[in-house]
C-alpha cells in the first residue's frame, strides 16, 4: 500500500511541477508579452539587434554593426 | 579511475589516449565540427571575393550548413512558434524542425561514433539520446520566449529545470543514463567556443577597454577566489573558483569553461549559474536606472555595465536602455571580457594541476605530472581559438569567412551541446546534493562581496580610462 501511494505520490508531485511549467509558459509569459510597456520594450530590443540570452557576442546581431563603426574609425 | 591516478607502468599511452580519453574525443568531435563548417564555407565563398574586399566593398559570404542547422526560434504567445512559426505581416515562414532535425542527427553520428571509440556502446548512447535531445528541446523553446529571452533567463537554467523536475519527481529512468554525458558535451561545446575566441577583437576599443576589460577583471578574479579561501574559509575550492570566474569574467560561459577546468561537480557549475543568472536580471534593470539617476556620463555608463554585468546578452540590453553611445561601449567592453574566457580557462587549469591537485607532501610535482594531469580539451580550446583568430587575420575576406562558419554552423551547434549538458545534469541532480553547498550561505556572500569589489574597481578603472587619461581620444571616437 505504502509503495503504491509512494508510486502516485510521484506522478502526482510531476503533474503539479509540469502544469505550473506550463502555465507559466502558456499563460502568463504570453500575456506579459502583451503589455504595453514590455511589448514596447521587446520591440525596443528586437529593432536594435540585442538577444537579451546571448551568452556570448557572437550571438549579438547588434556586434555586427558596432565592429563596423569600430574598423571604420581605425 | 582516471589515468593520472595509475602508476606510471600501467598508464595508457598518449595515442591511446588520443584515441579514447573523453578530453581528446572532445577535442577530435569539435575539429570535426570546425573543419567541415570552415571547408563548407571556404567552397562557397564566391568567386569575386578577394576583388571585392580589395575594392573595399561590403561582401556577404554565406554558409551552407545553415540551412540545415537550427535551434528553437524567438516566440512570443504561442510555444509551438518556437519550432514553425507561420509567415504573417509580410514576414516568410520559418520552420526550424529540419535545422533541429539535422543538428540531432549530427550530434547522434558524432557521439555514436566517439562512445563506440571509448569502449562503450554507440547503440545504447542511440536508444537514450532522443529523449535527453527532445528534453534539451523543450528547454531551448522554453528560454526563447520574448519575455525570458529579454531578461536574460538563458535555456541553460530551463534546461537544469527540466531536468531536476524529472529526477526529483519520478526519478531519472536508467535507460536514459547512456546519453547523460555532461562532461563530454561540455569539453566539445568548449572546443567549438574556442573558435569565436577571436584575439584580433582584443583591442577594438583600444587600451582604455584593455584596462577596464582586462586588468581589473583577473584582480577581482584573484581578489574574491583568495578572500573566499582565507576570509570565508569556502569548503570547496572549485566552487569558489567557478563563482569568482562567472562573476569577474562572463557569466555563464565563464562558468562552463572554469568548471571543466578545475574539475567542478556538477552541483557546484548548477548553483553558480542560477546565482549568477539571478544578479543579471537585478544589475540589468537597476545599473541604468541608478546611471541615469546620478547623471552618470552615457559613456561612463557604458564601460561600467560592460565591464560588471555577468551575462552579454543583458550588458547589450542594459547599454542599450542608456543609449547608442553606452550600448556601443558596454557591448565592447563585454566582447574583449569574453576573449578573457580563453586565458582564464588555461591558468584556472594550470594552477589546479600544479598547486591544487599536488600530492600530500606538497612537493612540486613534474612537468610529466602536470601534462598527465591537465585538461586536455583545453588545449583543443586555445588551439581553436588561435587557429581562427590567424585564419581571422591572414585570410582574404578572413572576418567574413570566419564569421560565416561561426555564425552559420558552430555556435549553433555549442549552444546544443551546453543545452543538452544542462538536461544531464539536472537529470543527474537530486536536490538534496544542493543543500549542503547553500549552508552558511557562503556562495552567496562570496558573490556579494566580489561583486561589490567588481562595481567599485570597474567604476574606478573606467573613469580614469575613459574620462581621464584617454578623454580626448574617447571623445573624439565616440562623439
Amino acid at each position: 500500500m505504502n509503495l503504491m501511494s509512494a508510486r502516485v505520490g510521484k506522478y502526482i508531485r510531476f503533474a503539479i511541477a509540469m502544469s505550473v511549467v506550463a502555465i507559466m509558459w502558456t499563460v502568463v509569459l504570453p500575456w506579459l508579452a502583451a503589455r504595453p510597456q514590455i511589448a514596447q520594450h521587446l520591440d525596443r530590443l528586437e529593432a536594435q539587434g540585442i538577444d537579451g540570452g546571448a551568452m556570448f557576442y557572437t550571438e549579438l546581431d547588434a556586434m555586427e554593426p558596432i565592429l563596423r563603426r569600430i574598423e571604420a574609425r581605425h | 579511475m582516471a589515468s593520472a591516478d595509475l602508476p606510471p607502468a600501467t598508464r595508457p599511452g598518449l595515442l591511446t589516449d588520443m584515441r579514447t580519453h573523453e578530453d581528446w574525443l572532445a577535442i577530435w568531435c569539435g575539429a570535426v565540427l570546425l573543419i567541415v563548417s570552415f571547408a563548407a564555407v571556404w567552397l562557397a565563398r564566391p568567386a569575386d571575393l578577394s576583388s571585392k574586399v580589395a575594392d573595399g566593398e561590403v561582401v556577404k559570404v554565406s554558409n551552407p550548413l545553415k540551412t540545415y542547422l537550427a535551434k528553437p526560434i524567438e516566440w512570443k504567445f504561442n510555444p509551438l512558434h518556437a519550432f514553425y512559426k507561420p509567415a504573417s505581416d509580410g514576414v516568410s515562414a520559418v520552420n526550424a524542425l529540419p535545422g533541429m532535425l539535422g543538428v540531432y542527427i549530427a550530434i547522434a553520428v558524432l557521439f555514436a561514433v566517439a562512445i563506440q571509440m571509448r569502449g562503450k556502446s554507440g547503440w545504447e548512447f542511440l536508444g537514450a539520446y532522443p529523449f535527453v535531445f527532445v528534453l534539451a528541446a523543450i528547454a531551448y523553446a522554453m528560454s526563447t520566449q520574448s519575455v525570458v529571452n529579454a531578461y536574460n533567463l538563458e535555456y541553460a537554467l530551463w534546461a537544469l529545470l527540466l531536468g531536476l523536475i524529472i529526477s526529483n519527481t519520478l526519478g531519472t529512468p536508467e535507460f536514459l543514463r547512456p546519453a547523460m554525458l555532461t562532461e563530454f558535451y561540455i569539453k566539445t561545446g568548449l572546443v567549438l567556443l574556442g573558435a569565436e575566441v577571436l584575439m584580433n577583437r582584443l583591442l577594438a576599443l583600444g587600451l582604455p577597454g584593455v584596462f577596464v576589460a582586462w586588468v581589473v577583471t583577473p584582480v577581482v578574479l584573484i581578489s574574491t577566489y583568495i578572500f573566499g579561501q582565507k576570509v570565508l574559509k569556502m569548503e570547496s575550492r572549485s566552487l569558489n573558483m567557478v563563482i569568482s570566474a562567472d562573476m569577474s569574467v562572463c557569466g555563464v560561459s565563464a562558468a562552463i569553461a572554469t568548471a571543466a577546468a578545475c574539475k567542478a561537480k556538477k552541483e557546484e557549475l548548477s548553483l553558480a549559474i542560477g546565482m549568477s543568472l539571478s544578479f543579471t536580471v537585478l544589475m540589468m534593470v537597476l545599473m541604468p536606472g541608478i546611471i541615469k539617476w546620478v547623471g552618470m556620463d552615457e559613456v561612463l555608463g557604458g564601460a561600467w555595465i560592460g565591464g560588471t554585468i555577468d551575462s552579454t546578452g543583458a550588458v547589450a540590453a542594459a547599454g542599450a536602455a542608456l543609449g547608442d553611445r553606452a550600448l556601443e561601449v558596454a557591448a565592447t567592453v563585454k566582447m574583449i571580457q569574453n576573449i578573457l574566457i580563453g586565458v582564464t580557462a588555461f591558468c584556472v587549469a594550470v594552477y589546479w594541476v600544479t598547486y591544487v591537485e599536488r600530492d600530500a607532501s606538497g612537493s612540486k610535482p613534474s612537468l610529466m605530472e602536470i601534462w598527465i594531469r591537465f585538461p586536455k580539451f583545453v588545449l583543443g580550446f586555445i588551439a581553436a581559438s588561435i587557429l581562427f583568430s590567424i585564419l581571422q587575420a591572414t585570410l582574404v575576406g578572413g572576418p567574413e569567412i570566419i564569421d560565416a562558419v561561426i555564425g552559420g554552423s558552430t555556435k549553433t551547434f555549442r549552444g546544443w551541446f551546453f543545452c543538452l549538458a544542462f538536461v544531464s545534469i539536472g537529470l543527474e541532480t537530486n536536490f538534496r546534493q544542493l543543500y549542503p553547498y547553500l549552508r552558511g550561505g557562503k556562495p552567496l556572500v562570496l558573490y556579494l562581496c566580489g561583486q561589490a569589489l567588481n562595481l567599485t574597481l570597474t567604476l574606478f578603472m573606467a573613469w580614469l580610462m575613459f574620462k581621464v587619461i584617454f578623454r580626448e581620444m574617447i571623445e573624439k571616437s565616440l562623439p
